[in-house]
């Protein structure tokens, strides 16, 4: 188990409050351990359990390759562990495959009704979210010690609900603060043993970074409407000029560019903020994500997997891993030990399940 | 080893004697019975968990003495088995791509197909009436087309569903569609509706007909439905396939959807062409006028760039419908060839495909003009072989009626595209009759009971209806 950290001491000195005395901090860095190859067995031949099985077994492929990915995510001389039992997984998935099917066929065959299954998913959304928030926590362990999740329900109205409608009325001007409460309520009621998780990324911050990801989309628009006014073949004679319905391919590829440029740099700076802002104990998390590593992982990751019609699935989910762990580091103020406080208890699975079904949003 | 109550490591040595587990700490040698000692299940080369009484974990990487210490035949062992093994990966990838083939290909549209059929037809109707409504609140606008126009699609409307299987749900409507968009649509629960823009495109009833028929098709083949139930278990399957790994990919995950949407789209269209191609067959109206409304239909929206995109996604190729409306046309051509080459003068040398059938023509007809020089009325025999018999009471109608007698010429007719082509060849014939002179009519409508022409170049206009062939036209 002796595995030493990079470790870089002296580097920082205690900045979080006075509480504490002034003490060496150690960085140890994230690494992730797969090879791209061993994912590819693990996946392809669960894939094809999962297709001979018409589903069922899908809940075990989710299980072992979520195994995969924790068991080769390091820190601190230690690997991660996902817990989650298939069985839980496949009750949860029903749930939520059952639900979108209902929401896909009200959806389609209703449309009228639409709105209301909205309202009714948004009412349903704290729970979603509080239940999906207890499943991994439980189901996350380091060094034999699994995280706890202890947000209630009735703290997860306002954030989720109160401030979606907030959202609605001010036509997104009300998005970043409440993103602020809803991460902070996914964080602050976290504990590893008997460490508190802690958050203090402010409202300010929030703002900074959607409001420089706006100016980003609305500068790359502008941008690319002026190449394509001043673009060099309007100097070509008429005939051999673009159709316009190349010029149309044109303006939708200059849209969704813009679009995914703002949505990259979001992930990765908001990634940031938030792992930045959060603190284990003392301990703190470090997080450097670049908006241009990330966005060059998308595209290589999108073209390739497009180009081996899926095969290299693994080996985009795999580099991704790998990056993300790299440029995340744990700083540890003091010894990094945590005790266990409660014996654990089981939690459903369906919170998590019908959460991802949903693409409900929930960082870390 | 872990205690169970801290994250704080010891460690240790282990070692497996056939009974029991013994752990070599610092403080001494601990042992477990095997049997009470649960392992983790192998994922690859992560390192595995053994659960101790009391809550300790004992955590390695030495996988291989883990498994001898797990010897038990389960489910998550023969994976992690197959997933060493290259044969079994190979075949997992057959298995996958086949598996998925064939559930994308057969197994969701016999799924789909069996779903819609289950569904009562009062569900389709209300959810018919939720969809116009969404469809009129968002996209249409009140046709603008003249009442009498549409009465008049009305009448064929009825005629044409009479004799369809469950004829009597379809309903026919009119709505203007954003910049006047030419398109058909056939909404759940039996509406079909035409756009303004593709009602003023069409020159022919027949060419109506062509595009009721496809949409009838849809509607008998309950596509719409069909199609809903397609897309939403597809987004289903797919976002199981790929919800694992999706983070990682982004929007890749659309790629398969659209594909697969615009592969279904096309199946029900092919579908759709086939059941009306049989249909207009059925009712003797020409599957060529298929293929002549897809032609002008294509050159319209070819016109309109951007709506063809749209149209040329889901459809199957312009192209390729015409030349199979054109291949089940085929046979009914010789007919009219054959007379063209018998006629005094004809215009192209080349037959041009006949839109219309012939043998719709074959028969005897009580013919009118709008032209008051001409005769009142007459009849016309047109014969299979191409010969014509022309009975007219003779130049004074008034006498005809108290003789009842009257003059039958004989000649040779032909369908030519759209024209008609008579030639009367007969020295006994009447002096009114243009002995061996080739007359030209253009059909305007040639239906069932009904036929009309106009004469080239005067623009007189005919009308005819069916008799059945009297005495005088016999033999």
């Amino acid at each position: 188990l002796g595995e030493s950290p990079d470790s870089d001491p002296g580097a920082a000195a205690d900045t979080i409050g006075d509480t504490y005395r002034p003490q060496a901090a150690t960085e140890h860095r994230f690494a992730f351990r797969g090879d791209w190859r061993e994912y590819f067995r693990i996946w392809i031949v669960n894939l094809a359990l999962s297709v001979l099985t018409l589903g069922i077994y899908s809940a075990w492929a989710t299980v072992r390759s979520q195994r995969w990915f924790y068991g080769n995510t390091w820190v601190a001389g230690a690997p991660f562990e996902y817990l989650a039992q298939p069985l839980q997984i496949l009750k949860g998935r029903a749930v939520a495959m059952l639900l979108l099917v209902v929401y896909l066929l009200v959806q389609q065959l209703v449309p009228v009704a639409a709105p209301g299954l909205i309202l009714l998913l948004l009412l349903a959304t704290p729970w979603l979210v509080v239940a999906s928030l207890r499943f991994r926590a439980r189901y996350s362990a380091w060094q034999s010690l699994s995280m706890e999740y202890t947000g209630e329900l009735r703290d997860a109205w306002g954030p989720f609900v109160g401030l979606s409608i907030l959202t609605l009325i001010t036509g997104g001007i009300a998005y970043p603060y409440a993103r602020q409460r809803q991460t902070a309520f996914a964080i602050r009621p976290r504990r590893f043993g008997d460490l508190p998780f802690g958050f203090d990324a402010t409202v300010r911050e929030f703002y900074g970074v959607y409001g420089r990801a706006a100016a980003l989309v609305i500068g790359s628009f502008i941008l690319l409407g002026l190449a394509s006014a001043f673009a060099p073949w309007q100097l070509l004679p008429e005939a051999a000029q673009p159709s316009t319905s190349m010029a149309a391919l044109g303006f939708v590829v200059a849209v969704y560019g813009g679009l995914l440029l703002g949505w990259v740099y979001v992930s990765s700076r908001l990634t940031n903020l938030t792992f930045n802002a959060t603190r284990i104990g003392r301990h703190g998390l470090i997080s450097t994500l670049r908006f241009r590593d990330l966005l060059k992982l998308y595209l290589v990751n999108t073209l390739a997997i497009l180009a081996s019609a899926g095969l290299l699935l693994p080996w985009a989910a795999v580099r991704m891993a790998r990056y993300r762990a790299d440029r995340t580091r744990l700083l540890a103020r003091g010894e990094l030990r945590a005790v266990r406080t409660t014996p654990g208890a089981a939690q459903g699975a369906a919170g998590s399940e019908a959460a991802q079904a949903f693409d409900v949003d929930l960082s870390l | 080893l872990y205690d169970g109550l801290t994250t704080v490591a010891e460690a240790v040595t282990w070692e497996l004697t056939p009974a029991e587990l013994v752990i070599h700490t610092a403080a001494g040698e601990r042992r477990v019975a095997r049997a009470v000692v649960r392992a983790s299940t192998r994922v690859g080369q992560t390192r595995r968990t053994l659960q101790l009484p009391g809550g300790a974990q004992l955590q390695t990487d030495d996988n291989e003495a883990v498994d001898t210490l797990a010897p038990r035949v389960g489910l998550e062992r023969l994976v992690a088995r197959l997933e060493g093994h290259p044969l079994a990966v190979a075949a997992g990838l057959v298995v996958t791509a086949g598996g998925v083939a064939l559930f994308f290909m057969v197994g969701l549209p016999l799924l789909a197909a069996r779903l819609a059929a289950a569904m009562p037809a009062e569900t389709e109707a209300l959810l018919g009436d939720q969809v116009m409504i969404a469809l009129d609140r968002a996209a249409f606008a009140p046709s603008e087309l003249p009442a009498v126009r549409r009465a008049e699609l009305e009448r064929l409307f009825e005629n044409f569903v009479g004799d369809v299987p469950g004829g009597a749900r379809l309903s026919l409507e009119f709505r203007r569609l954003g910049e006047d968009e030419i398109n058909a649509l056939a909404v759940p629960g039996g509406r079909i509706v035409f756009t303004d823009a593709l009602v003023n495109l069409l020159e022919h009833d027949e060419e109506f007909l062509a595009v009721l028929a496809h949409e009838v098709g849809h509607h008998s083949g309950r596509h719409a439905l069909r199609s809903v139930l397609q897309q939403s278990v597809a987004l289903v399957a797919v976002t199981l396939a790929t919800g694992d790994i999706a983070s990682a990919t982004g929007a890749v995950a659309a790629v398969p959807a659209f594909l697969l949407h615009s592969h279904y789209s096309r199946e029900f269209e092919r579908e759709a062409d086939a059941t009306a191609l049989r249909a207009l067959d059925a009712r003797g109206i020409s599957p060529a006028w298929f293929g002549r409304i897809m032609e002008r239909l294509s050159g319209a929206t070819a016109a309109a760039e951007a709506s063809f995109a749209a149209y040329a996604d889901t459809h199957p190729t312009g192209a390729e419908r015409i030349a199979t409306a054109r291949a089940a046309a085929g046979d009914r051509e010789p007919l009219g060839a054959l007379i063209v080459a018998r006629a005094a003068t004809p215009r192209a040398a080349v037959p041009v495909v006949s839109s219309y059938d012939a043998a719709l023509l074959v028969g005897c007809w009580e013919a009118t003009s709008s032209d008051p020089e001409e005769p009142p009325a007459w009849r016309e025999r047109y014969r299979p072989d191409g010969t014509l018999l022309l009975w007219f009471r003779g130049e004074d109608p008034a006498a005809d009626s108290q003789t009842g007698a009257g003059v039958v010429s004989r000649g040779h007719w032909a369908l030519q595209g759209d024209s008609l082509v008579e030639l009367v060849v007969d020295a006994d014939s009447p002096p009114g009759i243009d002995n061996g002179e080739v007359a030209r009519y253009t059909v305007q409508r040639l239906l069932g009971d009904t036929l009309q022409y106009v004469g080239e170049p005067d623009g007189d206009s005919y009308r005819a209806s069916r008799i059945d062939c009297p005495a005088e036209l016999a033999g």
